[in-house]
């Protein structure tokens, strides 16, 4: 697997804020960016898998999907479409890779494309971006992470960045008005929000020993000034360096040793992507780094919860500043499809993405079915596009969009800056790392900088060499 | 007379008493110990979703929420799940059995020459964790050499690797193996065929033994995790043990979960208790097979 | 066979022909009804042993070419952090199921052999955690885990002892996860030898007893040394079983903290199933069939020199 272009640092676009401006309710405010064709696969019959179709016990998702898929049969009716409840895992599509099972077009996380195209599973789009011109219309820091060796593999539909959620009740309880500025405040804040008598936890970040763990502690990471270089080195000959022996990334981690074991701000429990959200949501923790995305998460799957009680702000500040690392979802088309089937499958999912009336229609539903709207995520798109769709969504905020402001405007204003993976074996180095986080979190005997340089030239001989 | 190391007259005398009840004490404890997780799973399915998080040592919940057990029912769509481990254990069991008796039977009577080699073979995948070739497995499932069809997502690729199993094989011939000769030797001057032979006069023979290994593979199939887990990706497809499992941890508050759990542990828990006086046998012969 | 019959009689002439063609034809029968066992064995099993085998010489691509590595991917795993840790992990897991599991089934077996009343209770009672699903009672014992608030830290708080993170404290884990797999297995074991103790013939306690063998003596003399042998497979067996564990862990700490629990059979499914490396899984995979065969031999070899110096 050759390294994959990826994130330097993301200067974030100024959205200019618009006023709200009801629609007459004939046009559409979201313009038109993609031009359908009149034919698609020349009219030939063709049937493609999609994943991700709405399971029965989501019914107005279903309906929004049924409504799809029928509109675009009749807009062509040579193409047929089924839909998969199938949500991607690793394993499973591992699996599906090996057995020629995968969807024509599936949904996965921005972590995911190295892998899929290494191993040749995934078909290279640029003739579709080119014919439809769409890859000016997306952000090029996101296309660039479904790129490689110059081919695009995916549509991205969504991107964000890390955050940190926190419990606006608490910490006013506690005599903060404002979530913290800099890692040093997060953790004298932390201390005063524990309360291990009542199970809550000041503060936590996922430590469930995965590579989501080890790309937490990756963000703190570069919170306290490390740099990608500081972590794998590209070296001109083609070869890379592990680095993350010494330095910032050593501090993080002697950072992640004393909020552990000398200020005892974090929780028992061992939390992973969905459970900390729980954690969240019960009021078992103050601050997590949260995910924006993931309020979504919480709204849909954690009815009771009382998502006004949350704010999100950016990650707090190092020497660098405030820098976060990046996620998303985008979709992908399988190898193994025929020309015909690639192009009913890519033209089906710009189409229900940007299609300003099916954009619009399902952002109406989202709202009228209280599922969750006006999450603070990161810009997917560019310049006047962006603009008309945040313009559009704004009315139907469900979610508190007021709580996320802080967030919102960072990243509007650039203060929130954007660092891309490290330049090779990024998921092998998060797992590593995660692997080391669960040992720093689990035994305090365990020497953060000693560890670190050993698991460096580890990584060093069983990875990159 | 029933009796143990110990008399009964020894265990009237005082010692023999103190003995007697203090064992059955550290048995009543072990069974309390043993059933806790049930009860515990049962009664935390009725607490609130918060209420969870704060009871620690309180089993009762307040206010039982009896609706959790119907939100569980319905949200893990635990009909469904149900049925689909229903449908792939139960054909799975039913091939099994087929196979190895037939393969057992020919081992025990027919003396095929390279038998022996036949049986090694067998044991070999004994000895072999299934792990081990778990991805050719794989491989070999999604394009079945010379048919060129493809098993993953459908139940054929549990029920072929189901259907094998040396144990069952091993223990059918020991079994065939005590069958006297006489009654097939007079089954045979009749003109009975082989193939007559083992349906008219084996199975029947072998009932018992077949129950068992029925049951025993029934319950065996029902627990299997990686294997579906890794084959059938199809949601609406998958047996209990991975679809419970995923929804339970990707999904929903731990109240529903330990509801969920609970549904899900009753029918093995029924089916065992109908049927333990089979199990006795059963489990002995099962030792084989650790 | 009625085939065959006949043919008997038609060659009866020639008695070498026709023996050889009754021979012939006995054997064919026989491999029919091998055939079915013979075909899946050969598809599911032993067909992919042999690919295994043949892919830990290569690097594996699941859609193109596979190429030949040689010994590349047995180099790579003297590098991989994980190959001791693994392995020693694989040891201390069974040395915690020995000491939790393996003495207690015997135990409670000759436990509940005495009782005159309530055996069946017992038995049906030991007995149900082996019927449930791993991947199901996890759910339960994950919450029971819990270090804020399970029940297992509520107790210990009742006895003033402060709370304890089970499965995320490296001294915990492996015996936290030993303890569920004790839970679902020993019921098993105990009956299998409840049902070995109820062989003994009661005549020879009765002459021990007249002997004025002590109770202790019964149990050193007679009970004992009839579980003896029953108690040497099972041992193989339980080690065998706990070296190739994968779902406990995996569904409860993934391998975590740290590698603290990490087993071999995990380990492969991580770098096979979440890195795609299927060449190098399959090299693990192996080393774990030549392991755990040298542990199984070097294991009969040495009970085997025991039972002969008894013996004699």
């Amino acid at each position: 697997m050759k390294r994959i272009a990826l994130f330097l640092i993301v200067a974030m676009l100024v959205i200019a804020s618009v006023p709200v401006t009801m629609t007459s309710g004939q046009g559409t405010v979201v313009p038109q960016v993609v031009t359908m064709p009149e034919q698609i696969a020349g009219g030939r019959d063709v049937s493609i898998t999609v994943s991700d179709k709405p399971a029965s016990d989501q019914p107005e998702e279903l309906a929004i999907w049924d409504g799809q898929v029928a509109k675009f049969q009749a807009m062509y009716p040579n193409v047929k479409i089924e839909g998969l409840e199938l949500k991607y895992d690793p394993t499973a599509f591992i699996a599906m890779i090996a057995g020629d099972q995968l969807p024509t077009i599936f949904k996965t996380y921005f972590t995911e494309p190295e892998k899929f195209i290494g191993q040749d599973a995934v078909a290279d789009l640029t003739p579709y971006f080119e014919q439809t011109g769409l890859s000016s219309i997306f952000n090029e820091n996101v296309l660039a992470i479904a790129s490689q060796d110059g081919g695009l593999y995916g549509i991205p539909d969504f991107a964000y960045s890390l955050g940190l959620a926190y419990n606006i009740e608490m910490l006013a309880a506690a005599g903060y008005d404002a979530p913290p500025a800099t890692w040093e405040e997060l953790a004298e804040m932390a201390v005063t929000l524990t309360d291990k008598d009542n199970g809550v936890a000041g503060f936590a970040f996922i430590n469930d020993g995965s590579g989501a763990a080890g790309w937490h502690y990756t963000d703190i990471a570069y919170g306290f000034g490390a740099a990608t270089e500081d972590i794998i080195q590209a070296n001109d000959d083609g070869t890379y360096t592990a680095n993350f022996g010494e330095g910032a990334t050593v501090d993080a981690l002697q950072f992640i040793h004393e909020l552990r074991w000398t200020h005892d701000v974090l929780p028992g429990a061992t939390l992973d992507w969905a459970n900390i959200t729980e954690a969240l949501a019960s009021e078992r923790v103050a601050m997590v780094i949260y995910a924006g995305d993931q309020f979504s998460f919480m709204k849909n799957q954690f009815p009771d919860a009382d998502l006004s009680k949350f704010g999100y702000a950016p990650i707090p500040a190092g020497p660098n500043g405030s820098i976060a690392l990046t996620g998303g979802s985008l979709w992908m088309i399988d190898s193994a499809a025929s020309d015909d089937e690639r192009e009913a499958a890519f033209y089906f999912q710009v189409w229900r993405q940007l299609d300003p009336v099916e954009y619009e229609s399902s952002i109406v539903t989202q709202f009228e079915t209280g599922r969750a709207v006006g999450q603070p995520v990161l810009p997917l798109y560019v310049g006047d596009y962006q603009a008309k769709i945040e313009e559009f969504r704004a009315q139907y905020d469900v979610l508190p969009v007021e709580n996320y402001i802080l967030f919102n405007n960072a990243v509007k204003n650039g203060e929130m800056k954007l660092q891309a993976e490290p330049p090779a074996k990024a998921q092998e180095y998060y797992s590593e790392l995660g692997i080391l986080v669960s040992e720093v979190l689990s035994d305090e005997g365990v020497d953060p900088a000693s560890r670190l340089a050993e698991v460096e030239e580890e990584f060093q001989a069983f990875v990159l060499d | 007379m029933d009796r143990g190391f110990l008399s009964d007259t020894e265990l009237r005398t005082f010692s023999g008493r103190l003995y007697y009840y203090g064992s059955m004490a550290i048995l009543l404890v072990f069974a309390a110990v043993v059933l806790f997780p049930f009860v515990y799973a049962f009664t935390s399915g009725l607490k609130g979703s918060t209420e969870i998080f704060t009871s620690g040592l309180r089993l009762i919940p307040k206010h039982p929420q009896w609706n959790n057990y119907r939100e569980a029912w319905d949200s893990f769509e635990m009909i469904d799940l149900f049925y689909n481990s229903f449908v792939i254990v139960s054909v799975g069991v039913l091939l099994r059995i087929t196979i190895s008796s037939l393969a057992a039977f020919a081992l025990s009577r027919l003396k095929p020459i390279g038998g022996s080699i036949v049986m090694m073979g067998f044991f070999l995948t004994l000895m072999i964790p299934g792990i081990a070739y778990l991805v050719p497995l794989f491989v070999t499932l999604k394009d079945v050499p010379v048919l060129h069809v493809n098993l993953l997502d459908s139940y054929w690729g549990l029920w072929l690797p189901y259907s094998t199993s040396a144990f069952a094989i091993f223990v059918l011939k020991n079994f065939f193996d005590r069958i006297p000769p006489e009654i097939i030797e007079s089954a045979r001057i009749d003109g009975a065929s082989q193939l007559q032979i083992f349906v008219r006069i084996m199975l029947p023979l072998s009932r018992s033994i077949l129950l068992i290994l029925a049951i025993l593979t029934f319950m065996d199939l029902w627990k299997d995790y990686l294997l579906p887990f890794l084959i059938i990706t199809d949601p609406n497809r998958q047996p209990i043990t991975v679809r419970l499992y995923y929804l339970a941890d990707n999904y929903y508050g731990v109240n529903l979960q330990m509801a969920a759990a609970f549904i899900a542990l009753l029918p093995p828990l029924v089916v065992a208790i109908l049927l333990q006086r089979h199990l006795k046998t059963g489990l002995t012969m099962g030792s084989v097979k650790g | 066979m009625k085939v065959a019959y006949r043919m008997n009689t038609l060659y009866s002439e020639n008695s070498l022909i026709s023996r050889f063609m009754f021979r012939l034809s006995n054997q064919i029968v026989a491999y029919l009804f091998m055939l079915p066992a013979l075909l899946v064995f050969g598809l599911v099993a032993w067909y992919p042993v042999a690919r295994s085998f043949q892919m830990s010489f290569q690097d594996v691509s699941l859609r193109g070419v596979s190429t030949w590595v040689g010994l590349d991917n047995f180099e790579l795993m003297q590098r991989d952090p994980a190959l001791d840790i693994v392995w020693e992990n694989s040891l201390e897991f069974a040395s915690w199921s020995i000491l939790l599991g393996y003495l207690l089934p015997v135990f409670l077996a000759i436990l509940i052999r005495e009782m005159r009343i309530a055996k069946g209770f017992f038995r049906i009672v030991y007995f149900l955690p082996t019927v449930v699903p791993v991947s199901i009672a996890i759910i339960v014992w994950r919450f029971i885990y819990d270090p804020d608030a399970g029940f297992l830290n509520g107790l210990l708080g009742v006895f003033g002892i402060e709370a304890q993170r089970w499965l995320q404290d490296p001294a915990l884990a492996k015996p936290s996860i030993v303890m569920v797999m004790t839970w679902g297995a020993f019921g098993t074991t105990t009956l299998i030898y409840l049902s070995s103790l109820q062989d003994i013939s009661t005549e020879l306690y009765e002459a021990a007893e007249l002997d004025g063998a002590s109770p202790i003596n019964r149990i050193r003399h007679i009970t004992i040394p009839h579980l003896a042998p029953m108690m040497s497979l099972l041992f193989v067996l339980q080690v065998l079983a706990v070296v190739q564990v994968f779902t406990e862990p995996f569904l409860l700490t993934k391998g975590g903290p740290g590698r603290e629990t990490l087993t071999p059979v995990l380990h492969i499914y991580n770098r096979a199933f979440m890195r795609a490396d299927m060449g190098y899984a399959s090299a693990w995979s192996v080393m774990l069939v030549i392991v755990l065969m040298v542990f199984s031999i070097g294991y009969q070899l040495v009970n085997r020199k025991i039972t002969k110096n008894q013996g004699a």
